[in-house]
């Protein structure tokens, strides 16, 4: 607590600042451990049910299990949309037969691809702010550290003496401003490209899976 | 419509309390074990020693012979200078197993002064050798025709050690700092210096060399770039010197 109470208003604003970024990056950085965790996790058991079960109704029965694998969404998007298509076929007393004329395949690439899009957004949410801790908090704590060095000759030009004293005590204070924005950036950095490598496979993983649904649906619905 | 579209974000106010915990722990651990605490420097008295009145420990206090509990007692101070006493030239024995008499009060005081004043005869001989001889350096300095001892100015340059040789030794040594260069491990050249009475080199010949050729080059180059630095020799005769060049330097032959 001397510490703090020895500093100037202008570096307490500072390192407040970093103790914000460093709060804030370390909650994220738990935050998406666990998304990403469970992310990898409830797709490899979705997808090893999905190729069980041949049935798209009792996948979609079962799909509450799996609340927080990104496949599921889209799973879910691609046969809502396929069961909207089926029903506009039942009134064309074409039962279990999609038009292609109508773009059916189509409609549910689209609904799949905005699925897939919403998905990375919700992956990916809160992780600029991990870029923006790791690359704006070395900057913050060095000006809180010109700042007090400033300050501190300052005060040596005041009192008159260049002890080491009275040099040391300031610039030791200056220069914490300085670690703790590094203490801030470094997991921030760290963080940010582990979970953009996590979210990029996670990716190719709902790349893959739109296709092999595309490729079922008009396997076993498309009209020849 | 979308089934799903988004997933709440479920989780994230418990990890920013977890965070916040930790960064609290931190900061009191940080705090109470003063790793961020600004070093408090205090400037160290400055003590002020006379060194002139050094105060010196008895040199017995405390030695590995004696220990200092031994030797508490307070050293004597030393005596008092005592007046020195002149020597006195003892009388000879007037005769054998004649019985010795002690000489009289006046004869000590009588052999004091004839020691005196053979002290002041010598001092007064030794001053006028030396105004002789000083007096003799400055007539040959003058005349400029004496032969000097080696390595004065007066010298030859034929004398061993002459200050011409010792002259051109040097300039040739301070060239050869710059131009030294070898390849073999350790060679040597022996060059025969002959040098005109106006200075110039007449000619230079190696008489003994390790075979370095490179080295050889160097010694060359050295005499070249020296023997416009040299300056005629003494008494307007021919200068002849050999210098023995090595890497450790230059030696005269």
């Amino acid at each position: 607590m001397t510490f703090f109470a020895g500093t100037g208003l202008v570096v307490k604003l500072v390192l407040l600042i970093l103790l914000y970024f460093s709060v804030v990056s370390w909650a994220i950085i738990f935050y998406k451990l666990l998304q990403v965790h469970r992310a990898n996790s409830e797709s490899e058991r979705f997808l090893e049910f999905f190729w069980k079960t041949k049935r798209f109704d009792a996948i979609n029965a079962q799909v509450d299990r799996f609340t927080n694998s990104p496949l599921t969404v889209l799973f879910s998007e691609g046969y809502g949309e396929l069961k909207k298509l089926m029903d506009k076929g039942e009134q064309k007393e074409e039962p279990d037969v999609i038009s292609t004329e109508l773009g059916g395949i189509d409609n549910i690439s689209r609904a799949l691809r905005r699925a897939t899009t919403s998905e990375i957004t919700r992956l990916e949410k809160y992780t600029t702010f991990l870029a923006t801790t790791g690359s704006t908090a070395p900057f913050i704590g060095l000006f809180g550290t010109v700042w007090g060095i400033m300050t501190a000759f300052k005060g040596i030009g005041e009192t008159g003496s260049a002890s080491l004293a009275v040099v040391a005590p300031g610039i030791a204070e200056a220069l914490i401003a300085t670690a703790i924005g590094l203490v801030a950036a470094i997991p921030a950095v760290m963080g940010y490209n582990h979970f953009q490598h996590k979210i990029r496979v996670l990716i190719g993983e709902m790349d893959s899976f739109s296709t092999e649904f595309l490729n079922i649906v008009q396997r076993s619905f498309a009209k020849k | 419509m979308s089934h799903r579209l988004q997933t709440t974000s479920r989780g994230f106010g418990a990890s920013l309390t977890f965070s916040f915990v930790m960064h609290l722990a931190l900061f009191f651990i940080v705090t109470y074990s003063g790793l961020l605490l600004a070093p408090r420097l205090q400037e160290a008295p400055v003590y002020y020693v006379d060194v002139v009145n050094l105060p010196v420990a008895h040199p017995r206090m405390g030695s590995p012979a004696v220990a200092g509990s031994q030797t508490g007692a307070v050293p004597q101070p030393p005596a008092p200078p005592q007046a020195m006493q002149l020597p006195v030239k003892t009388p000879p024995k007037a005769a054998a197993g004649a019985p010795a008499t002690k000489p009289p009060k006046g004869a000590t005081e009588e052999t004091s002064r004839e020691f005196e004043e053979r002290l002041r005869q010598l001092e007064k001989n030794a001053e006028a050798r030396h105004q002789a001889a000083a007096l003799e350096a400055l007539k040959n300095r003058a005349a400029g025709t004496g032969r000097g001892a080696a390595g004065m100015p007066t010298g030859t340059g034929k004398e061993a050690g002459s200050d011409y040789a010792s002259y051109i030794h040097s300039r040739l040594q301070d060239v050869f700092r710059t131009t030294i260069a070898y390849q073999s491990k350790n060679p040597s050249v022996v060059v025969r210096l002959t040098i005109a009475r106006n200075g110039r080199l007449l000619r230079y010949r190696i008489e003994r060399s390790s075979g370095d050729r490179i080295f050889e080059a160097s010694v060359v180059d050295t005499i070249t770039k020296a023997e416009k630095t040299f300056p005629p020799p003494p008494n307007g005769t021919e200068f002849e010197q050999g210098f023995l060049f090595r890497p450790q330097g230059i030696g005269k032959q």
